[in-house]
């Protein structure tokens, strides 16, 4: 049974309170007013159900079992470089959060090239009230449900990204969130904004790790806006412990013959929720999304896509990956919309899941709404267990099964990873993979 | 002894498809197994490798003085058995070279040798693919994915050398390849060729016989082999096709 709507209620409440303690006072009207109206929505929004439709499959009673607060440890004594989970990647600038709260000591963004903002999102508020205010809330508005509403409520601080007309980046920004593990379980709210004005090139990697008892719910909401031929590269690579819990929500609005690019790997967490939201504002724009989801026991990864074709000749793509390897479940549920107008769409989604081991469980659900003439669409969803005939092959030159069994189902991933376009992190993603496939002895994923 | 069988059965879903095989290979040796469509060619090399889905129904299989049969797929491969696939398999997202690099060093480490640094192993590779005229390319791509089906068969014969098993089972390896790439392949084979190494050639057809010298020809029909001989067999059935034995075997 999903926990009771009153006790939901109060939940949602009392993590909001607990954090609108620990706000810094803002003195900034329209952002008080912005959380104002998300506090009203924890009130009026509908509790979340199994009767809704992307909530059909997913149980978030683990997570409201437990009472979250805000982390008081100075963030920038949370880790060094020795004990940090991940590896940074070398050349870029980078913004660090331990659970949600900013380090600006970790963090490098020294010799930014000019027009390019990249601060936190306190930082700017503070610096010029009025920048971030005009786009903040306008891609997500309310959002959907009452973890968004959450997000809203305690809005603090977040990544500010905002490339100016016409500028590309070389050199990648990096958004690490890091999960400490404290006395207590954590909130880490987030909220990132991204803004590439026209024909701005950049590729931003997020990244998600924690130390390995974190009990961290990363509540992260990102809006990202792309100006006319504006381009993002969006690598999202989700690695945090199994204790730890996990959702990001992407509002995405991009305009005339913008393109967005994102891969996303999901591969821990008890909980790990992605949300896409992408809207057209402009005809004849791409967006790219891949996104690969390994599952072990005790693990569930859920996916929401929405992408609304609302104009005409935009292209979208959506090919994401399940590997399911232990007693891990895993939700896709991948909805494509084409409106009337939207002619000339060229919009596909795949979903398919290779299932290592017999008490998995996916539950997909891919859905393409049509309303329009003249569009091509398609959509394809497998679920799969490894070809005998592969196993076969491997193991006649040599190759032990579990060994063989690895090597196919990372080659499965691969088509996925490979998409990363950056060989530090395919190989992260590759021994990682390996490593979890492994520690389940026999490559089935054990008990 | 390299390989014993002796009165082989084994069915398939229940239908028996040897019927009682003998065959005997030794060292330096290179047999050939001809025989019509369905006589149990392919069953046998599959039987040999260890594939499942056979049912070994009466008879055994001595290996170097050990019975093969109890035996798994890939401790076959790593006492020296090689079985080279009339169908190669696709291995999407799966890295020729990591397909190959983790297949020699499985082979190497059952033999308490050390594993190939990438340097050395490269450059075998590198070596072999050049005799074998693989292009290079292929190396680097998805083991089988999208190849023809020359440089399919070329890829397993590539495997092969580069493994330098002890017995070498060739499934029509030359199903569906020109004179050229047959040429190539024949050289291959040739250059494994060694007196501490057996090779079986299985074919629908002798013109792989006129590049691979083989010391015996078995022709099998119906599971069973019916006739023996030396390389004068292979041209006899050349010329008289396989009808003259197979109503030997009915009658």
């Amino acid at each position: 049974m999903m926990t009771g709507e009153v006790e939901q209620r109060h939940w949602f409440r009392d993590v909001a309170q607990r954090g609108v303690l620990r706000l810094p006072v803002a003195g900034n009207r329209r952002l008080e007013q912005l959380r104002e109206k998300a506090n009203r929505a924890l009130d009026d929004m509908p509790a979340i159900g199994r009767r809704q439709e992307d909530w059909r499959y997913t149980r978030i009673d683990s997570l409201l079992d437990q009472d979250f607060y805000p982390d008081e440890t100075d963030s920038d004594t949370s880790f060094t470089s020795d004990t940090c989970p991940v590896t940074p990647l070398t050349d870029a600038w980078r913004l660090v959060f331990v659970n949600g709260r900013y380090a600006p000591q970790l963090s490098n963004d020294a010799n930014r090239p000019d027009g390019v903002t990249l601060v936190s999102l306190a930082e700017s508020l503070a610096r010029d009230p009025q920048q971030a205010m005009r786009w903040l809330g306008s891609l997500a508005g309310q959002g959907r449900h009452l973890f968004h509403a959450l997000n809203s409520a305690i809005l603090a601080d977040g990544l500010f990204l905002h490339v100016e007309k016409g500028v590309h980046l070389e050199q990648p920004v990096e958004l690490l969130c890091l999960g400490a593990a404290r006395a207590q379980p954590t909130l880490a709210p987030l909220r990132n904004l991204v803004v590439l004005e026209a024909g701005a090139q950049l590729t931003l990697v997020e990244r998600f790790a924690s130390e390995a008892s974190a009990r961290t719910f990363h509540n992260g909401l990102t809006e990202i806006r792309l100006e006319a031929g504006a381009t993002l590269n969006h690598v999202s690579f989700q690695d945090v412990a199994r204790s730890a819990w996990h959702l990001d929500s992407l509002f995405v609005s991009q305009d005339t013959g913008s393109q967005y690019h994102g891969v996303s790997l999901m591969l821990g967490g008890a909980w790990s929720r992605m949300e896409y939201k992408v809207d057209f504002t402009g005809e004849d724009a791409v967006c790219d999304l891949a996104g690969l989801y390994a599952v072990g026991r005790g693990q569930l990864s859920d996916i929401h896509l929405d992408i609304d074709h609302s104009l005409p000749s935009c292209r979208s793509r959506s090919d994401f990956r399940g590997l399911l390897y232990g007693k891990g479940r895993a939700v896709f549920d991948g909805c494509i919309r084409v409106g009337e107008a939207a002619r000339q769409t060229d919009a596909q989604l795949r979903n398919d899941n290779l299932v290592l081991a017999p008490d998995a469980e996916i539950d997909t659900k891919p859905r393409l709404e049509i309303y329009a003439d003249e569009v091509k669409c398609s959509h394809g969803t497998t679920v799969g267990q490894l070809d005998p005939q592969q196993v076969f092959y491997l193991r006649s030159r040599g190759i032990d099964e579990a060994a063989a069994r690895i090597l196919l189902a990372t080659g499965f991933a691969a088509e996925i990873t490979r998409r990363l376009d950056d060989p530090v992190l395919c190989e992260l993603a590759d021994s990682l993979l390996h490593d979890r496939l492994a520690a389940t002895a026999d490559g089935t994923g054990g008990a | 002894m390299m390989l014993t069988v002796r009165n082989l059965h084994v069915d398939v879903e229940g239908k028996p498809i040897l019927k009682g095989l003998d065959l005997e290979i030794d060292a330096g040796e290179v047999h050939a197994i001809m025989g019509p469509n369905g006589s149990g060619k392919s069953t046998l090399s599959h039987v040999l490798a260890g594939r499942d889905g056979y049912d070994i129904t009466q008879g055994e299989v001595q290996y170097r003085g050990e019975d093969l049969l109890a035996l798994c797929t890939e401790e076959r491969a790593r006492k020296g058995i090689f079985l080279a696939l009339q169908y190669p398999v696709e291995l999407p997202g799966v890295n020729n070279l990591t397909f190959l690099r983790e297949s020699l060093n499985a082979i190497r480490c059952a033999h308490d040798q050390p594993e190939l640094d990438s340097a050395a192993f490269m450059r075998r590779v590198k070596q072999c693919a050049q005799q074998l005229g693989l292009d290079e390319t292929l190396l680097k791509r998805q083991v089988n994915v999208g190849f023809s089906g020359g440089e399919k068969k070329r890829n397993e014969i590539l495997q092969m050398a580069l493994l330098e098993p002890a017995l070498a089972i060739l499934d029509e390896t030359d199903s569906g390849l020109d004179i050229d790439a047959m040429r190539v392949i024949a050289d291959g084979v040739n250059a494994l060729r060694s007196a501490d190494r057996a090779i079986l050639l299985i074919t629908h057809y002798q013109r792989l016989l006129d590049y691979i010298a083989p010391d015996r020809v078995h022709v099998l029909v119906d599971g069973r082999i019916v006739r023996s001989g030396d390389r004068e067999l292979a041209l006899e059935l050349e010329q008289k096709g396989y009808g003259w034995l197979t109503e030997g075997a009915a009658a």
